[in-house]
């Protein structure tokens, strides 16, 4: 079963009619049959390996709470969704990696079949098993609350990586029907579907053939291609996780937030503050934080070399967190070298700060505040986008051509089909702009249910005109 | 509750006059398109330019003959003047029609190079490449009542628009392009005016579709009794009686997509039989590993195992024109 497939719709109506019906007591076991019938409709045997480790780490949480602060317990509980992950994703990088580098043919790849969504409950499993060790939250002792917060369907394949924390309270709360949550629901899956199937997908059809061959394609068309995709995998993956929120939402679940309008950034730190929160805090807390202090305990002074031991915390767990941050999105050196740059970029702007804030009052751009923001969107921005290069090129090599190729030289041929879809893109852009700034226009809220109404349908109708027939499956699924 | 209901019932109603009326302009706007669209800026609207008989020979094929047969090597090999008009999804009806109206305003040609492949007969050509021709076309408005979009046909129920979303795709992507064709100037397209000067693309098969998997789709052979066999059996009545001189040419596929399509022998027979009685027809075939090195994933841009078919690469054409031009030399009694 396809997530964006009429299946899925049909599925979750059916489940949420059958969760309404349901006595409080046992709705926990709708979603948890739910959420494994659905992982087992893209292939059964992924089924094991989501149950296995939901098992090993329940009981790991209960060990903790036991044998409180026990270094073993939590290494066990963190190992079998990590020791997993690196199988399934990892070992043929390494495999085909060591076997470039000695020169032996003889080792070959194990071709293993990647358990879709791994990346995403393995880090649920990680980050629970870890704020018991911290004593943040208390172990769970209903297994089946728990490995419903493992395998809650939404939000299975692709996220948010909500925390143990937020959900575990709300599958114990009591459900009750409020129209105005299931409407803010389906109203989030309408516009998550619209970026997903109109936007995503339209961009996709112009960047899959340009990232395919970038040779054969003019400088413009190289440029607008950058462009093109830094919207694509926004639409794609902002749009998958609005389905997922708005379902979640439906069934009386408060998920965290996953975008808030990252593009509409003013540097590469406020960026990663807004983009795939969820995994940038996860991030933060089970990586960076963990390297920062230890390396800045190991000197004794305030600095080392002139440099204030801060920096270097900073520096050294800014690397190490972006460098797996790019591992984690796939095996493949060019998502190392995408998160790498990530990590160049926020060196940089740490490094250069006080410099840039005394050039920005030398020049004088305090007085034109307009200017000032629209410049450091349009630089972050452009710098986001060239780093999707690394992470959309099938190899190091081809994304170094594709980069040689872009200008500014018209095309030949193509250019209503390319005049077409940056319509697109703008009529994307102001919507999101609308809608990032919806509380200023308060009239919204006060149309009439009935208007709205006419809305919805007009807005359904509108997805169905513009929708991409052959839709893409979410890129996000693939990591 | 009663409210929640009435609200979701407003909805409903909503979404219906909407999609029907969305559906019933669509209808409209889709059959003034196709019935009513003329194309100026093609072949035919450059008579006073190319001089009638410029052209000696003409190329056919869809977009594997496009990539594969170039005028360029014609005209260095032979001297022959060529004219491509291989194509992305051109079929036998289009090409009978093509060349009726190419002999009415620029003249018969010498020869014919009409590249074929085992999909020949699996297509039909589309309502707005007859338009290409401004051919006067029988265009029925469209029936919603007899649509039915299989990704979910109870949603396709409900929704007239969902029924159409092929057509409505069509529609939008047919518009497209012949707003390209009226953007773009002539000297950006490569069979404007004389010899073309284009020799494919320099890509090769990625190192992904040259791996041999443990089982593949496979492909049966439909015969000229299927698609627009019909229409390609009146062209050959027209090139026969015009004198002229006909070589269809079996255009390479990559070994993959060559044993993906692997009733090769049904379709080697069939052509050979439409041909058998007539005049100045011959059949080249290249697609067999005897006659060329199917092998080579240099020679071609795409393709491979379960891939239906595969389109040449800047190196595979050079070789096969060399092939081309050598074999034709024998026919042609040229040194």
């Amino acid at each position: 079963m396809q997530f964006i497939s009429f299946d899925f719709l049909y599925f979750v109506g059916a489940v949420f009619i059958v969760y309404l019906i349901t006595p409080d007591r046992f709705r926990w076991l709708v979603l948890l049959g739910a959420g494994y019938y659905f992982y087992g409709s893209i292939n059964s045997q992924y089924l094991l390996f989501l149950i296995i480790p939901t098992i090993i780490v329940y009981v790991a949480g209960i060990g903790l709470e036991k044998k409180r602060k026990n270094g073993l317990i939590l290494f066990a509980g963190i190992l079998v969704p990590l020791g997993l992950l690196f199988t399934f994703k990892y070992l043929d990088l390494f495999i085909t990696t060591f076997a470039t580098v000695f020169s032996n043919e003889g080792i070959k790849p194990l071709n293993l079949i990647f358990p879709v969504g791994i990346s995403f409950y393995s880090f649920r499993l990680i980050s629970y098993i870890t704020d018991v060790y911290r004593e943040k939250i208390v172990s769970e002792r209903h297994i089946g609350h728990f490995a419903l917060y493992v395998s809650f369907f939404p939000q299975l394949l692709a996220g948010p990586i909500d925390r143990a924390g937020n959900i575990i309270p709300q599958i114990k709360n009591k459900f009750f029907f409020d129209w105005e949550k299931f409407m803010g629901g389906l109203r989030l899956i309408l516009w998550g579907l619209f970026k997903k199937i109109v936007i995503a997908d339209r961009m996709a059809e112009f960047v899959d053939q340009i990232y395919s061959n970038p040779a054969d394609y003019s400088g413009i068309h190289l440029l607008l291609g950058v462009y093109f995709f830094s919207f694509q995998i926004y639409c794609d993956f902002s749009g998958y996780t609005d389905i997922a929120i708005g379902i979640s939402k439906i069934f009386g679940f408060k998920s965290i937030e996953n975008f808030n309008f990252p593009y509409f950034s003013r540097n590469l730190k406020d960026f990663w503050n807004r983009w795939h929160i969820s995994l940038s805090t996860w991030l933060r807390d089970y990586i960076f934080l963990p390297v920062a202090y230890p390396v800045m305990r190991l000197f004794k002074k305030d600095k080392f070399g002139g440099v204030n031991i801060t920096s270097i915390g900073y520096v050294t767990a800014i690397f190490v967190t972006m460098f797996l941050g790019g591992l984690w999105h796939g095996a493949s050196w060019t998502f190392v070298i995408w998160g790498t740059l990530h990590g160049l970029y926020l060196v940089f702007g740490h490094m250069t700060a006080k410099l840039r804030k005394k050039f920005r009052k030398k020049i004088g751009m305090k007085k034109v505040p307009v200017l000032r923001s629209f410049l450091q969107i349009f630089i972050s921005f452009n710098l986001v986008s060239f780093a999707w290069i690394f992470f959309r090129a099938d190899s190091f090599e081809k994304a170094i051509t594709y980069i040689k190729n872009i200008g500014f030289e018209l095309p030949d041929t193509g250019v209503p089909n390319l005049l077409y879809t940056s319509f697109f893109l703008l009529i994307f852009i102001l919507a999101d702009y609308i809608y990032k700034n919806i509380g200023k226009y308060t009239w919204i809220a006060e149309i009439p249910s009935e208007i709205k109404m006419a809305g919805y349908a007009l807005f359904i109708v509108l997805i169905i005109i513009f929708s991409v027939d052959s839709s893409n499956e979410f890129i996000y699924f693939n990591f | 509750m009663r409210r929640i209901i009435l609200l979701f019932l407003l909805l409903v109603v909503f979404f219906f006059l909407f999609d029907r009326a969305a559906a019933l302009f669509f209808k409209e706007l889709n059959y003034s398109f196709y019935s009513k669209t003329k194309i100026k800026r093609n072949i035919f609207g450059k008579a006073k330019v190319i001089k009638k008989g410029f052209y000696d020979t003409m190329i056919f094929g869809t977009s594997r003959t496009k990539d594969a047969i170039h005028p360029l090597y014609l005209s260095d090999s032979l001297g022959l003047r060529a004219y491509k008009e291989a194509k992305p999804s051109r079929y036998p009806r289009y090409y009978y029609h093509f060349y009726n109206k190419f002999r009415s305003v620029y003249g018969k040609p010498e020869y014919l190079i009409y590249g074929i492949d085992y999909f020949i007969f699996n297509l039909r050509t589309s309502n707005l490449h007859l338009m290409l021709l401004n051919k006067k076309r029988k265009i029925r408005k469209l029936n919603y009542s007899k649509m039915v979009n299989e990704s979910s046909p109870l949603f396709s129920e409900i929704s007239f628009l969902f029924r159409a979303k092929k057509k409505i795709d069509r529609t939008a992507s047919d518009f497209l392009y012949k707003l390209s064709l009226d953007w773009e100037s002539d000297e950006n397209r490569h069979n404007s005016m004389g010899i073309e000067k284009y020799t494919g693309k320099k890509r090769v098969l990625s190192t992904e579709n040259r791996r041999k998997p443990g089982s593949w789709d496979k492909f049966e052979y439909k015969s000229s009794k299927n698609g627009e066999g019909k229409f390609l059996k009146m062209l050959f009545d027209e090139l026969e009686n015009d004198g002229v001189k006909v070589f269809l040419i079996g255009i390479p596929d990559y070994i993959g997509t060559y044993e993906s399509n692997f009733q090769q022998d049904k379709f080697v027979e069939d052509i050979n039989v439409l041909i058998r009685d007539r005049k100045n027809f011959w059949f080249f075939n290249y697609d067999h590993p005897d006659k060329f090195d199917l092998s080579n994933p240099e020679y071609f841009t795409n393709g491979g195992y379960g891939a239906f078919n595969s389109h040449m690469s800047f190196y595979g054409a050079k070789t096969l024109d060399k092939l081309l031009t050598t074999d034709l030399k024998k026919i042609l009694n040229i040194d």
